[in-house]
Order: C-alpha cells, then structure tokens, then sequence
C-alpha cells in the first residue's frame, strides 16, 4: 500500500496507486496541490470519470493509466493524490 | 491576417505549421517539442492577403502552469490575432475538446483541425466532423497533416472566419448547469463594459474571476468597473462557502483564514466547470464519435515489449548502447576520411601557394590553421549527422516516450523531474537546445536543476575530442571501455550533482509528472533528415562565427613572435602562466591552453592542439600526444575536459533560461571544481592503483 494512502479504511475507495492492473474504477475525488488539481481536471481525470490501470512499473515506478480515451504516464506518488472507488 | 495554430500536445500543430508554411520547424513524436512561437508565412494563392500562421507550444488548458504552456495562453490573451486554428488528434478527441472549449470560451473565430484521421481510423475510431461542427457551431476540418490532407480545406475555412464572413454563434459554448449561470451571467455582464471585457470575451473572464485565476484579476482590478467584477465574483465564492462578510479586495487580502476559505470554493468551481465542461464532451462525443472496437493497435502490441515489467530495462540498455555505439565508434572511419580529405586538400593548397611565391607566414596560416582547424572541426560532422539521425529516430517512433518512463524511477531517486530526461538525453548532442529543451516542466526549480546538471553531459563535440583521444590512447576494444567508463563517470557526476542540489540549495518534491504515451509510427524521412540537417548545418556554420576566429588567433599566438620555436611563442607564455595548475594533474602547457581555449568551442580542442604540438594537418597529433603522456595521465585529462566547463554558447544559453548571472555563476563555478577536483582524486587513485608513485 502507498505510504500516502496509508488512512485508506473503506475497502471500495482507495487510492489509484494501488489500483490493480486491469482494474475498473471510477475517480472519487483528486487531491493535492491546487496546480496539481487543475493539470488533473484539464486532463478529464474528474470526479465520476472511469480510470484503468494498464501496467505499473517495478519497484515503485510509474504507472500507465487510461483515462477518457487516452494513455499516461504518472509517478505512483502522485496517483496516490487520486482517490479511486472499485464497484 | 494572423492566424494562432494552438492544441495539446503532440497532436501535429508544428506539422501543419511546416505543410502550410514551407517552413523546418522541429516535429517529434513527443509532447513539448515546440517551446516558443514561432511566426511562419503562407502566401495567398492569388486571392486574399497573406496569412501569417503562429505556431505555439501545446498545452491541455489555458490556465497554464510551465512555462510554455504559458506562451500559449499569453499569446491568446494578450496578443493579437483574427483566428485561432484549433488543432486536436481525432484519436483522443474527448480530452481534446476540453481545449477546445476552453479557446472557444475566450474567442469565438476559432476553425477545429481535425487532425491524425488516418491514425484514428487505424484504431477503428471514426469522427463525424459535420456533427461535431454543428454541436460547436464552428467550422472542423479533417485533416492528416503529415500527408498535407485537407490542408487547403482548413486555409479557406479559417480565412471566412477571420474576415468575418463566417460568423460563429452562442456565446455560452457549455451549457452551465443553472446555479453556475445565475453566478457568472451579472459577472460577465459587469465585465463586458470594462477594457478588459472588451478586449477578452466577458464569459471568459467572468469563468476566470470565479476560479480566482491570479494573472486575470490583477488585469480586471486595473479599472472601476473591473474591480466591481472582481468584488461580485468574491461575494459570490462568499455565499456558497456561507460566509456573511462584506467583501473588499482590500478586506480579503488582509485576512488569511478567509482567504484559505475563499479559495476552497474557488476550486470547488474550477471543479464544477471542468466536470460541466467534460460531461459536455461526453455527450458530443457519443453523438459524433463512432468506435468500431479493434483487437489490440499496434501500439499496445508494441509496448508489451517496451514497457514490459523487466525486459524493458535490458531493452533500454540495448538500444540506446548501439545508438551510442553507431554514432561514436562506427563513424570514426567516415570521420577520419573527411580529416584525411581536409588534409589532402591542405597539402594541395600549401604546393599552390608555394608556387605563387606566397609569403611564408601565409602559408603557414593557410595550411596549419585554416586546414588543420577546419579539417578538425568537419571531421565531427559525421558523429553529429549520425548521433541526431538516430535521436530524431527514437523520437519520432514514440520510443523516447518509453524511454522517459522506464528511466523515471531512476530520475526520481536523483531528485531530476522525469521530463528532464528528454533534455538530458538531447545534451549528448549539444547541451545548448537541451538547455532549451527544460522548458517543459511546470517548476522553476526543476527546470533551474535540470539546466545545472546538463553542462557535466558530454556533448557531441567534447565526445568527438574523447574519441579521437582514446582511440590514440587504448587502441581496441579497451578505447570503447574507456569510452564507457568516461560515460558513466559522467552520469555519476549528474546523478551526485541533482542529488546534492536538490538537497541543498533547490529543496523542493518535483513536480507531478503526467507524460502521455503518443502511439508508435514509422518515422517520416522528412522528421528524421531536417532536424538532422538543421543541427549539422547550424554546427559547420559556427566555423564562420567562431571556429575561424579562433583558429587563427591559435596560429597567431603560435606563431609569433616569428621564428620562435612553439615553445617560445605567446601561446607559451600564456601556458605557462596556467603550468602550476597543469603540474599538479600532470598536464602540459599546451594541455592548459587546449582547455582555456576550449571554451569558446569545443571542437576546437583537436586543432588547438594540432597546432600547439606542430602537428600540421596530415594527422599526426595522436602518434604526438602518444609521445608526450602516459594514457593515466590522458585519462585524467580527458575526465577535467568532460566535465570542466561548457562552450560560450551554453553559458549564454545557460543565462537566458535561469535568467540569473548568479545561478549561471555558481553553474561554471561547480563545473570547474568538480572537474578539476575530480581530476585531481581520480590522478592521485590511478597513481596509487598503478604503483607508478609520485
Ligand atoms: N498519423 C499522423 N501523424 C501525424 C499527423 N500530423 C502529425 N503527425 C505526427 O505527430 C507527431 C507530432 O507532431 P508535431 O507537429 O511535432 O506536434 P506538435 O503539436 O507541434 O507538438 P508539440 O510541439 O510538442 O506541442 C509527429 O511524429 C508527426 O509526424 C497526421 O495527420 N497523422
Ligand atoms: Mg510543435
């Protein structure tokens, strides 16, 4: 688990860092820096929209997320700004 | 009439940009190529004036935080124009209309370039651009700018919608929910009578002022009217955070606790018109898009292999050790042919003079400087023509996206934000376009820390001068092991440098690092050759402005006084000066001023030193630098040469994107000291290790 999402209680909201790979899972809310915030908003990664983990790098390294058509890259710290709910 | 071609990145504005305008602009497979506008012509086809296109960096929105992103939306607000093309990849669509909106909020003059067709329709993605034209009420024309479709299509569009004979409509492209309309309309309407609303459109502006946009409100609190606005958009954040306070600007600056509240709710409305605006897009996307599922593109295909959990690293290594490998040491053949052609040429034009009855000196000149120098520098071409050609390769295939994840976790623990590596990549050709390259991150301090660690990159010059050396020095396979070993001392030396400046002096978590993976494609010809050929071409143009000079003023200070042996000559003199550093490493004068003049430019070194050891231009300064060190000796001379200081050019390419003397000075200063300290440790081990002794 994500030092950052270590107050993750609720089973079905966590955050994206530790979204297993092939996962569904809509975005519940998005967290961190106001600059941070709005790339994140501007990228579609909004409340409510579907996000899929397609792979994440060893040891720690980044992960490849779909998001409203498209593919990124995104360092696991920052993913873990990213509250996510699995139905 | 000025026409601003904007969009996300990566999506072919500078492709259509050259298409449209004959021009070379650099075009990559990479999100942040482009960092400054550039300003092209296309000229009219008998009818109608000249249009003067405006290429800009890509960016997802208008409130952009790097600094190109910036360029974008300064441009867009504070320049002025008669259209906006706007351009978007019709294989992301969704994401890309956010953009879209964001344009069309600010102006209405707005033609959609639907680009990348043929790429979308490969991954079975369809685009109606007639309904999405009727859903937004502008024009959108399909095109593929790679293969110049639809270009004439989109030129006479967006002249109708410049000159005002195609008049776009509504002035609310996003249908706000109604709480947010009741907010923004009395904002808007209170704008729409100031300056500032004459010159932006009022919606935009009152959208802003809601969102608490900074760099807005100091523009709209200028006039009366404009701080009305601000104050009513304040009340506004106000009530919904249920705040009963009489609000001034002056009373909300002053209190912090009100402020942090203030803020909250402005970006609970940031949240509210991004969602507004992307349920917009869902709903025109499901209208106007069609998605016939395919099994798997190409691309996923692709990066099974790339990016696979642990053949992707091995793969890395592999790739980018014979992209080093071509360029370096499978060129060196065509290098010394172009050297040994210059020669040739020397030694002709030396009997020619001779001939003439030129005067002695003139002869000297010609054929130890001009020959020699030129003859050195020319024999880099070919490492440069290879080096870039391959770089633009692994660029423009999608590969150096990969690449920049793979490394991330690497770059991360150095403290470098992971944009930097495209940066520190491109230094191994030259430090001066990477220094460019940096701007692309969102940080200052990324950016000021990516721009201090690139100097201690080799760049193709300085690895030229390396290799000349080492392959005089360890004949074999022991020269690409030496070579390696200088590689890696100096990726030692950029990992320790980050790390110590991030700890000390630049304390701050990079910023978030969002990459998107573009999809793989063959590389254009077109994309590899003219950046290829602009890099070359602006390198040989420099033996006009500074090689030359600096060759001659090499001869002359060996040269005179005249009849004086080399070692009694100015250069000398001046080496001798530099001799109580150069004892200690056990460097020679003529090394010393080889590294003073190196400044200027590095591929100076080889005939510098041509010239100081009498060489001549026939080649035979490796059998006379053998003769006068040992190979320890060369070694350490050849780390102090990476790592010491880099050429005139990057210093003032350093300057202008720190914009600070102070910070370019501590740069060099820390260049010179870890170069010549280095040196100094790694002289005193090798001495040690080797038991030569003192
Ligand atoms: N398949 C296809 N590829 C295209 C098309 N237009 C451009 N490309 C490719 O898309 C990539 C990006 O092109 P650029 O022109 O550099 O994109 P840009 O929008 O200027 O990018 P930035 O400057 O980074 O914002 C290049 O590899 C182009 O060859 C097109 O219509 N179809
Ligand atoms: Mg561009």
């Amino acid at each position: 688990m994500h030092a950052k999402c270590s107050d993750c209680s609720v089973r079905a909201v966590c955050c994206l860092a530790d979204l297993q790979v092939n996962t569904a899972a809509r975005v519940a809310s998005v967290e961190g820096h106001p600059a941070f915030r709005q790339r994140m908003l501007a990228l579609g990664i909004t409340p409510g929209s579907p996000v899929t983990v397609l792979r994440a790098m060893p040891l720690g390294g980044p992960m490849e997320i779909e998001v409203r058509g498209t593919r990124l890259a995104i360092r696991r710290d920052d993913a873990a700004g990213i509250r996510v709910a699995t139905p | 009439m000025r026409i601003a071609l904007v969009g996300n990145p990566n999506v072919g504005k500078t492709t259509l940009f050259n298409a449209l305008t004959g021009a070379h602009q650099e075009v990559a497979n990479w999100p942040g190529t482009t960092v400054e506008y550039v300003v092209g012509r296309v000229r009219a086809g008998g009818d109608g004036a000249d249009v003067e296109l405006v290429d800009l960096p890509g960016t997802y929105a208008l409130s952009a935080y790097a600094r190109d992103e910036k360029v974008t939306r300064d441009f867009l607000l504070y320049e002025n124009y008669d259209g906006v093309i706007v351009v978007v990849n019709a294989a992301s669509l969704e994401r890309n209309l956010f953009l879209v909106l964001e344009v069309l909020e600010l102006t209405p003059r707005v033609v959609v370039a639907l680009n990348m067709v043929d790429a979308a329709e490969a991954n079975g993605i369809h685009v109606d651009a007639e309904a999405l034209s009727h859903r937004l009420g502008v024009p959108v024309v399909p095109t593929v700018a790679a293969k110049r479709k639809g270009l004439q299509e989109l030129l006479q569009m967006v002249r109708r919608v410049a000159e005002g004979s195609l008049v776009p409509l509504r002035s609310w492209p996003v249908p706000y929910p109604e709480e947010l309309r009741e907010m923004l309309q009395p904002i808007a309407a209170e704008v729409a009578s100031t300056p500032v609303g004459q010159r932006l459109r009022p919606e935009w502006v009152a959208l802003r002022l809601l969102q608490g946009d900074e760099d807005v409100i100091r523009h709209a609190q200028v006039v009366p009217q404009g701080r009305q606005a601000v104050n009513l958009a304040l009340s506004c954040c106000a009530q919904q955070a249920g705040l009963e306070v009489e609000l001034g600007g002056q009373a909300v600056a002053l209190d912090p606790a009100l402020h942090r509240h203030l803020r909250s709710q402005q970006s609970e409305f940031e949240l509210a018109i991004a969602d507004a605006k992307y349920a917009h897009i869902a709903e025109m996307v499901v209208s106007c898009v069609r998605r016939a599922r395919v099994k798997r593109t190409r691309t996923e295909v692709l990066d099974q292999v790339f990016l696979h959990r642990f053949w992707g690293y091995p793969l890395l290594a592999v790739i980018f050790f014979v992209a080093f490998w071509l360029s370096f040491i499978a060129s060196a053949p065509l290098s010394d042919d172009v050297g040994n052609l210059m020669a040739w040429l020397g030694r002709q034009a030396a009997v020619a003079l001779g001939h003439a009855g030129a005067a002695q000196w003139l002869q000297s000149l010609v054929v130890d400087g001009l020959f020699a120098g030129i003859g050195a520098v020319l024999s880099f071409v070919p490492y440069m023509a290879i080096f870039f050609a391959i770089y633009q390769i692994l660029q423009d295939s999608g590969y150096m996206a990969r690449a920049s994840v793979l490394v991330d976790r690497l770059m991360q623990m150095m403290g470098l934000h992971g944009k930097g590596f495209f940066a520190l990549v491109s230094a191994y050709g030259c430090n001066v376009p990477a220094l460019a390259a940096t701007r692309v991150m969102e940080n200052h301090r990324d950016r000021l820390l990516t721009n201090l660690v690139i100097p201690f990159i080799p760049c193709n010059a300085r690895l030229g001068v390396m290799a000349v050396m080492t392959a005089a020095f360890f004949p074999g396979t022991l020269g690409a092991f030496v070579m390696l070993a200088l590689i890696l001392i100096s990726l030692g030396v950029v990992a320790g440098a980050a790390m110590v400046y991030r700890r000390t002096v630049l304390p701050t978590e990079p910023a978030p690092l969002l990459i998107e993976l573009p999809d793989y494609h063959i590389p254009s010809l077109r994309n590899v050759l003219i950046p290829t050929w602009h890099r070359v071409w602006m390198f040989v143009s420099r033996i006009w402005t500074w090689l030359l000079w600096a060759t001659i003023a090499t001869w002359a200070l060996t040269y005179f006084p005249v009849g004086q042996p080399v070692d009694q000559s100015l250069a000398a003199r001046l080496g001798h000066l530099m001799a109580p550093v150069g004892q200690w490493y056990g460097f020679d004068w003529r090394l010393m001023i080889a590294i003073l003049f190196g400044f200027v430019a590095k591929e100076t070194t080889l005939s510098t030193l041509g010239v100081l050891y009498g060489a001549g231009s026939d080649g035979a300064l490796a059998h006379l630098l053998t003769q006068s060190m040992t190979p320890l000796v060369a070694f350490t001379y050849l780390v102090v040469y990476m790592l010491y200081v880099p050429c005139l050019s990057t210093v003032i390419q350093m300057r202008r994107e720190s914009g600070s003397w102070a910070w370019t000075a501590v740069g060099i200063g820390v260049n010179v000291t870890v170069a010549f300290g280095l040196g100094w440790v790694l002289e005193r081990l090798l001495m040690l290790l080797t038991g030569a002794g003192g």
